[in-house]
C-alpha cells in the first residue's frame, strides 16, 4: 500500500513538552484518526507537517518525497483544515478563495461553488461575521476545491453541530472513494473515530502509544476487570495501566492472550475503546 | 511569488486604497509647501515604508501567516514576495505623491527638482533605511518590532546628544566626517558613477535586510 503521509521518528521539544521519535504511516486511500488528550501533541504533528514550526528531527514524506525538500509541491498535495481557521478577518469569502485560487493548479472552481452552496456559506460576508461551525465550512470548501490528495484536519470536529458533524465525516469517507485519496485528522472525539477512521494512531505525552488499523486496536488492547490479584507485582508489566474501582480493579493491557494465561480464573477481559485507552493512560499518568 | 503578492493586495485593498489616497495626498501637499523636496524626500520615506508592515502587520493580527505558509509555498518565498511588494507600494506610493507634489496650487517645487538624480537617490536611500531595518525587526518580532525601531532610534539620537555634551563636538566632528569622506569619495566617480555607486549599496542593504529577515522567518514557530 502506497503511503501517502509517511513519518519517521519526529522530534520537538517545548518548554514542559517534548515529542519523542514519532513515526506512523497514512496509508493511501484510508482514513487516519490522531487521536490523544488535549496536550498530547497532535496539533504539534500538524504544525510539523505543513512546516509551520521547526523539527528537531525525523523525517516527514508526503507521497514519498521528503516536505522540507519538495515543500510546494507537497504542499499543493495537502488539503489543510486549522483547528481556529484563522483568515484576514475582514477580508470577503469570495475574495479569500479569489486570493487562495491560484495557488493551486488543480483549483477546481465550479466544485468550491457547490460546496458553498451545500454548506449555505454566504461569499459576500466578512470573514468574521461567521460563526465557528460556518468558518470550519468554509476551510472545508477551501481544502476540498483543490482536489488534494492528502486531507490534514485538525481537530475539523470540534464546535461543530451534531449535524454538521456527521455531514463532515460522511463527506471524508467520501472522499476515499479515490483510492489515491487519504485524510489524516486529529481529534479527541474518540466517537468520530469509531465510525470514520480505518487507522487509528493514539498519541499520549508526546509519543505513539500504538498506530494500527481500527480493528487489529479492538483486538490487541482489552481491559481486565478483577480483585486484587492484578496488582499482583510480578504479573504487573502484563498492564500499561491500572486503577482501582470501589468494585475491584480494571487494568489495561496491549496482551490480552498473555493476560489470560497468567489469570485463568476470577478475571474478565473487554475490549477496550479508544477511549478506554486514552482515559487509562490518562489516569496512569497523573497517579504516576 | 506572484501569488502572495495578488493575495496580499487582494486581501489588503480597502486598506491600501485608504492609506493609498491620503497619505500620498498628505505628502503631496506637504511636499508642495517646501521650496525643496529632501525633507519631503526623507519624511515620506519613512510614510510609504510603514504602509507594507502595517498590511503585514495585519496578518500577524489575525494569526493568518500560519495559513499563508499552509498553501504551496515556502517560508524563503513569504519573505520574498514581501519584499517585493513593500518596495512597489513605496515606489508607487512616491510617485503619486511627486505628481501631487507638483500639481498641488500654490506650491513651490518644480518638476526639476523632484525628479533630480539627487532627489530620487534621496528618497530610495531613505526607503532603504527605514524599510530596510524594519523589516527584519517586523519578521522577528512582528509589529512590536516596530516599536523597537522607534525606541532604537530615540535610544540612538540620546546617545549622540550625550556623546556631545560629554566628548564635546570633536565627537559630531569625527561622525559627520564619516559621510563626508564617502560623499568625496562617491563624488569622485562622477554623476553617472556616484549614482551607479549608489544605487549598488541600496541594492546590497536591501538583499542583506532580505537575508537576515529570510534566516529569522525560517527559525520562526507559527
Amino acid at each position: 500500500m502506497t503511503a501517502a503521509l509517511e513519518i519517521r521518528n519526529l522530534r520537538k521539544s517545548y518548554k514542559g513538552f517534548c515529542l519523542r521519535d514519532v513515526s506512523f504511516t497514512v496509508p493511501a486511500g484510508t482514513i487516519t484518526g490522531l487521536v490523544g488528550a488535549n496536550g498530547a501533541g497532535k496539533t504539534t504533528i500538524i504544525k510539523l507537517i505543513l512546516n509551520l514550526v521547526r523539527r528537531e528531527g525525523g523525517e516527514i514524506s508526503v507521497f514519498g518525497r521528503e516536505i522540507l525538500a519538495h515543500e510546494k509541491e507537497a504542499k499543493s498535495r495537502i488539503g489543510f483544515v486549522h483547528e481556529t481557521p484563522a483568515f484576514v478577518e475582514d477580508a470577503l469569502l469570495k475574495d479569500i478563495a479569489a486570493a487562495v485560487a491560484p495557488y493551486y493548479p488543480k483549483w477546481n472552481r465550479s466544485l468550491f461553488r457547490s460546496l458553498i452552496g451545500e454548506f449555505g456559506l454566504p461569499l459576500d460576508k466578512k470573514f468574521k461575521k461567521l460563526s465557528h461551525g460556518m468558518k470550519m465550512k468554509f476551510s472545508l470548501a477551501l481544502a476540498l476545491a483543490h482536489d488534494a490528495d492528502l486531507l490534514v484536519l485538525d481537530e475539523p470536529t470540534s464546535g461543530l453541530d451534531p449535524v454538521f458533524r456527521r455531514e463532515l465525516l460522511e463527506r471524508l469517507s467520501g472522499i476515499l472513494q479515490d483510492e489515491g485519496k487519504a485524510v489524516l485528522f486529529s481529534t479527541h472525539i474518540t466517537s468520530d473515530l469509531e465510525t470514520t477512521a480505518d487507522f487509528i494512531t493514539l498519541i499520549h505525552d508526546g509519543a505513539v502509544v500504538f498506530s494500527l488499523p481500527k480493528d487489529e486496536v479492538r483486538d490487541s488492547w482489552a481491559v481486565a476487570k478483577g480483585g486484587t490479584e492484578l496488582l499482583d507485582p510480578a504479573r504487573r508489566p502484563l498492564f500499561r495501566a491500572v486503577r482501582e474501582t470501589p468494585y475491584g480493579v480494571e487494568a489495561l493491557t496491549s496482551a490480552p492472550a498473555g493476560v489470560r494465561s497468567a489469570f485463568p480464573t476470577n478475571v474478565v477481559l473487554d475490549r477496550a475503546s479508544v477511549e478506554d485507552i486514552m482515559l487509562f493512560l490518562e489516569e496512569g499518568a497523573s497517579n504516576a | 511569488m506572484l501569488n502572495h503578492i495578488l493575495k496580499d493586495l487582494r486581501l489588503h485593498r480597502r486598506y491600501l486604497l485608504i492609506f493609498g489616497f491620503f497619505y500620498p495626498l498628505y505628502m503631496g501637499y506637504f511636499g508642495s509647501r517646501l521650496s525643496t523636496p529632501t525633507v519631503a524626500a526623507i519624511f515620506g520615506a519613512f510614510l510609504y515604508a510603514l504602509v507594507p508592515i502595517i498590511v503585514f502587520g495585519r496578518e500577524d493580527k489575525f494569526k493568518a501567516v500560519g495559513f499563508a505558509l499552509s498553501l504551496p509555498t515556502t517560508r524563503r518565498e513569504i519573505v520574498q514576495s514581501r519584499y517585493l511588494l513593500g518596495w512597489l507600494l513605496m515606489i508607487v506610493f512616491y510617485l503619486i505623491s511627486s505628481v501631487l507634489m507638483l500639481l498641488m496650487p500654490g506650491g513651490q517645487i518644480d518638476l526639476g527638482e523632484v525628479i533630480a538624480v539627487r532627489t530620487v537617490l534621496l528618497t530610495l536611500a531613505s526607503m532603504t533605511f527605514v524599510f530596510g531595518t524594519l523589516m527584519p525587526l517586523f519578521v522577528w518580532f512582528g509589529m512590536t518590532g516596530l516599536m523597537v525601531f522607534l525606541v532604537a532610534m530615540q535610544v540612538l539620537g540620546i546617545v549622540f546628544l550625550l556623546l556631545r555634551f560629554v566628548v564635546g563636538r570633536g565627537a559630531i566632528a569625527i561622525v559627520k566626517a564619516l559621510p563626508r569622506s564617502i560623499s568625496a569619495a562617491i563624488a569622485a566617480l562622477g554623476p553617472a558613477g556616484a549614482a551607479a555607486a549608489v544605487l549598488a549599496v541600496l541594492v546590497l542593504v536591501n538583499l542583506i535586510s532580505l537575508g537576515i529577515s529570510t534566516r529569522v522567518f525560517a527559525r520562526k514557530e507559527l
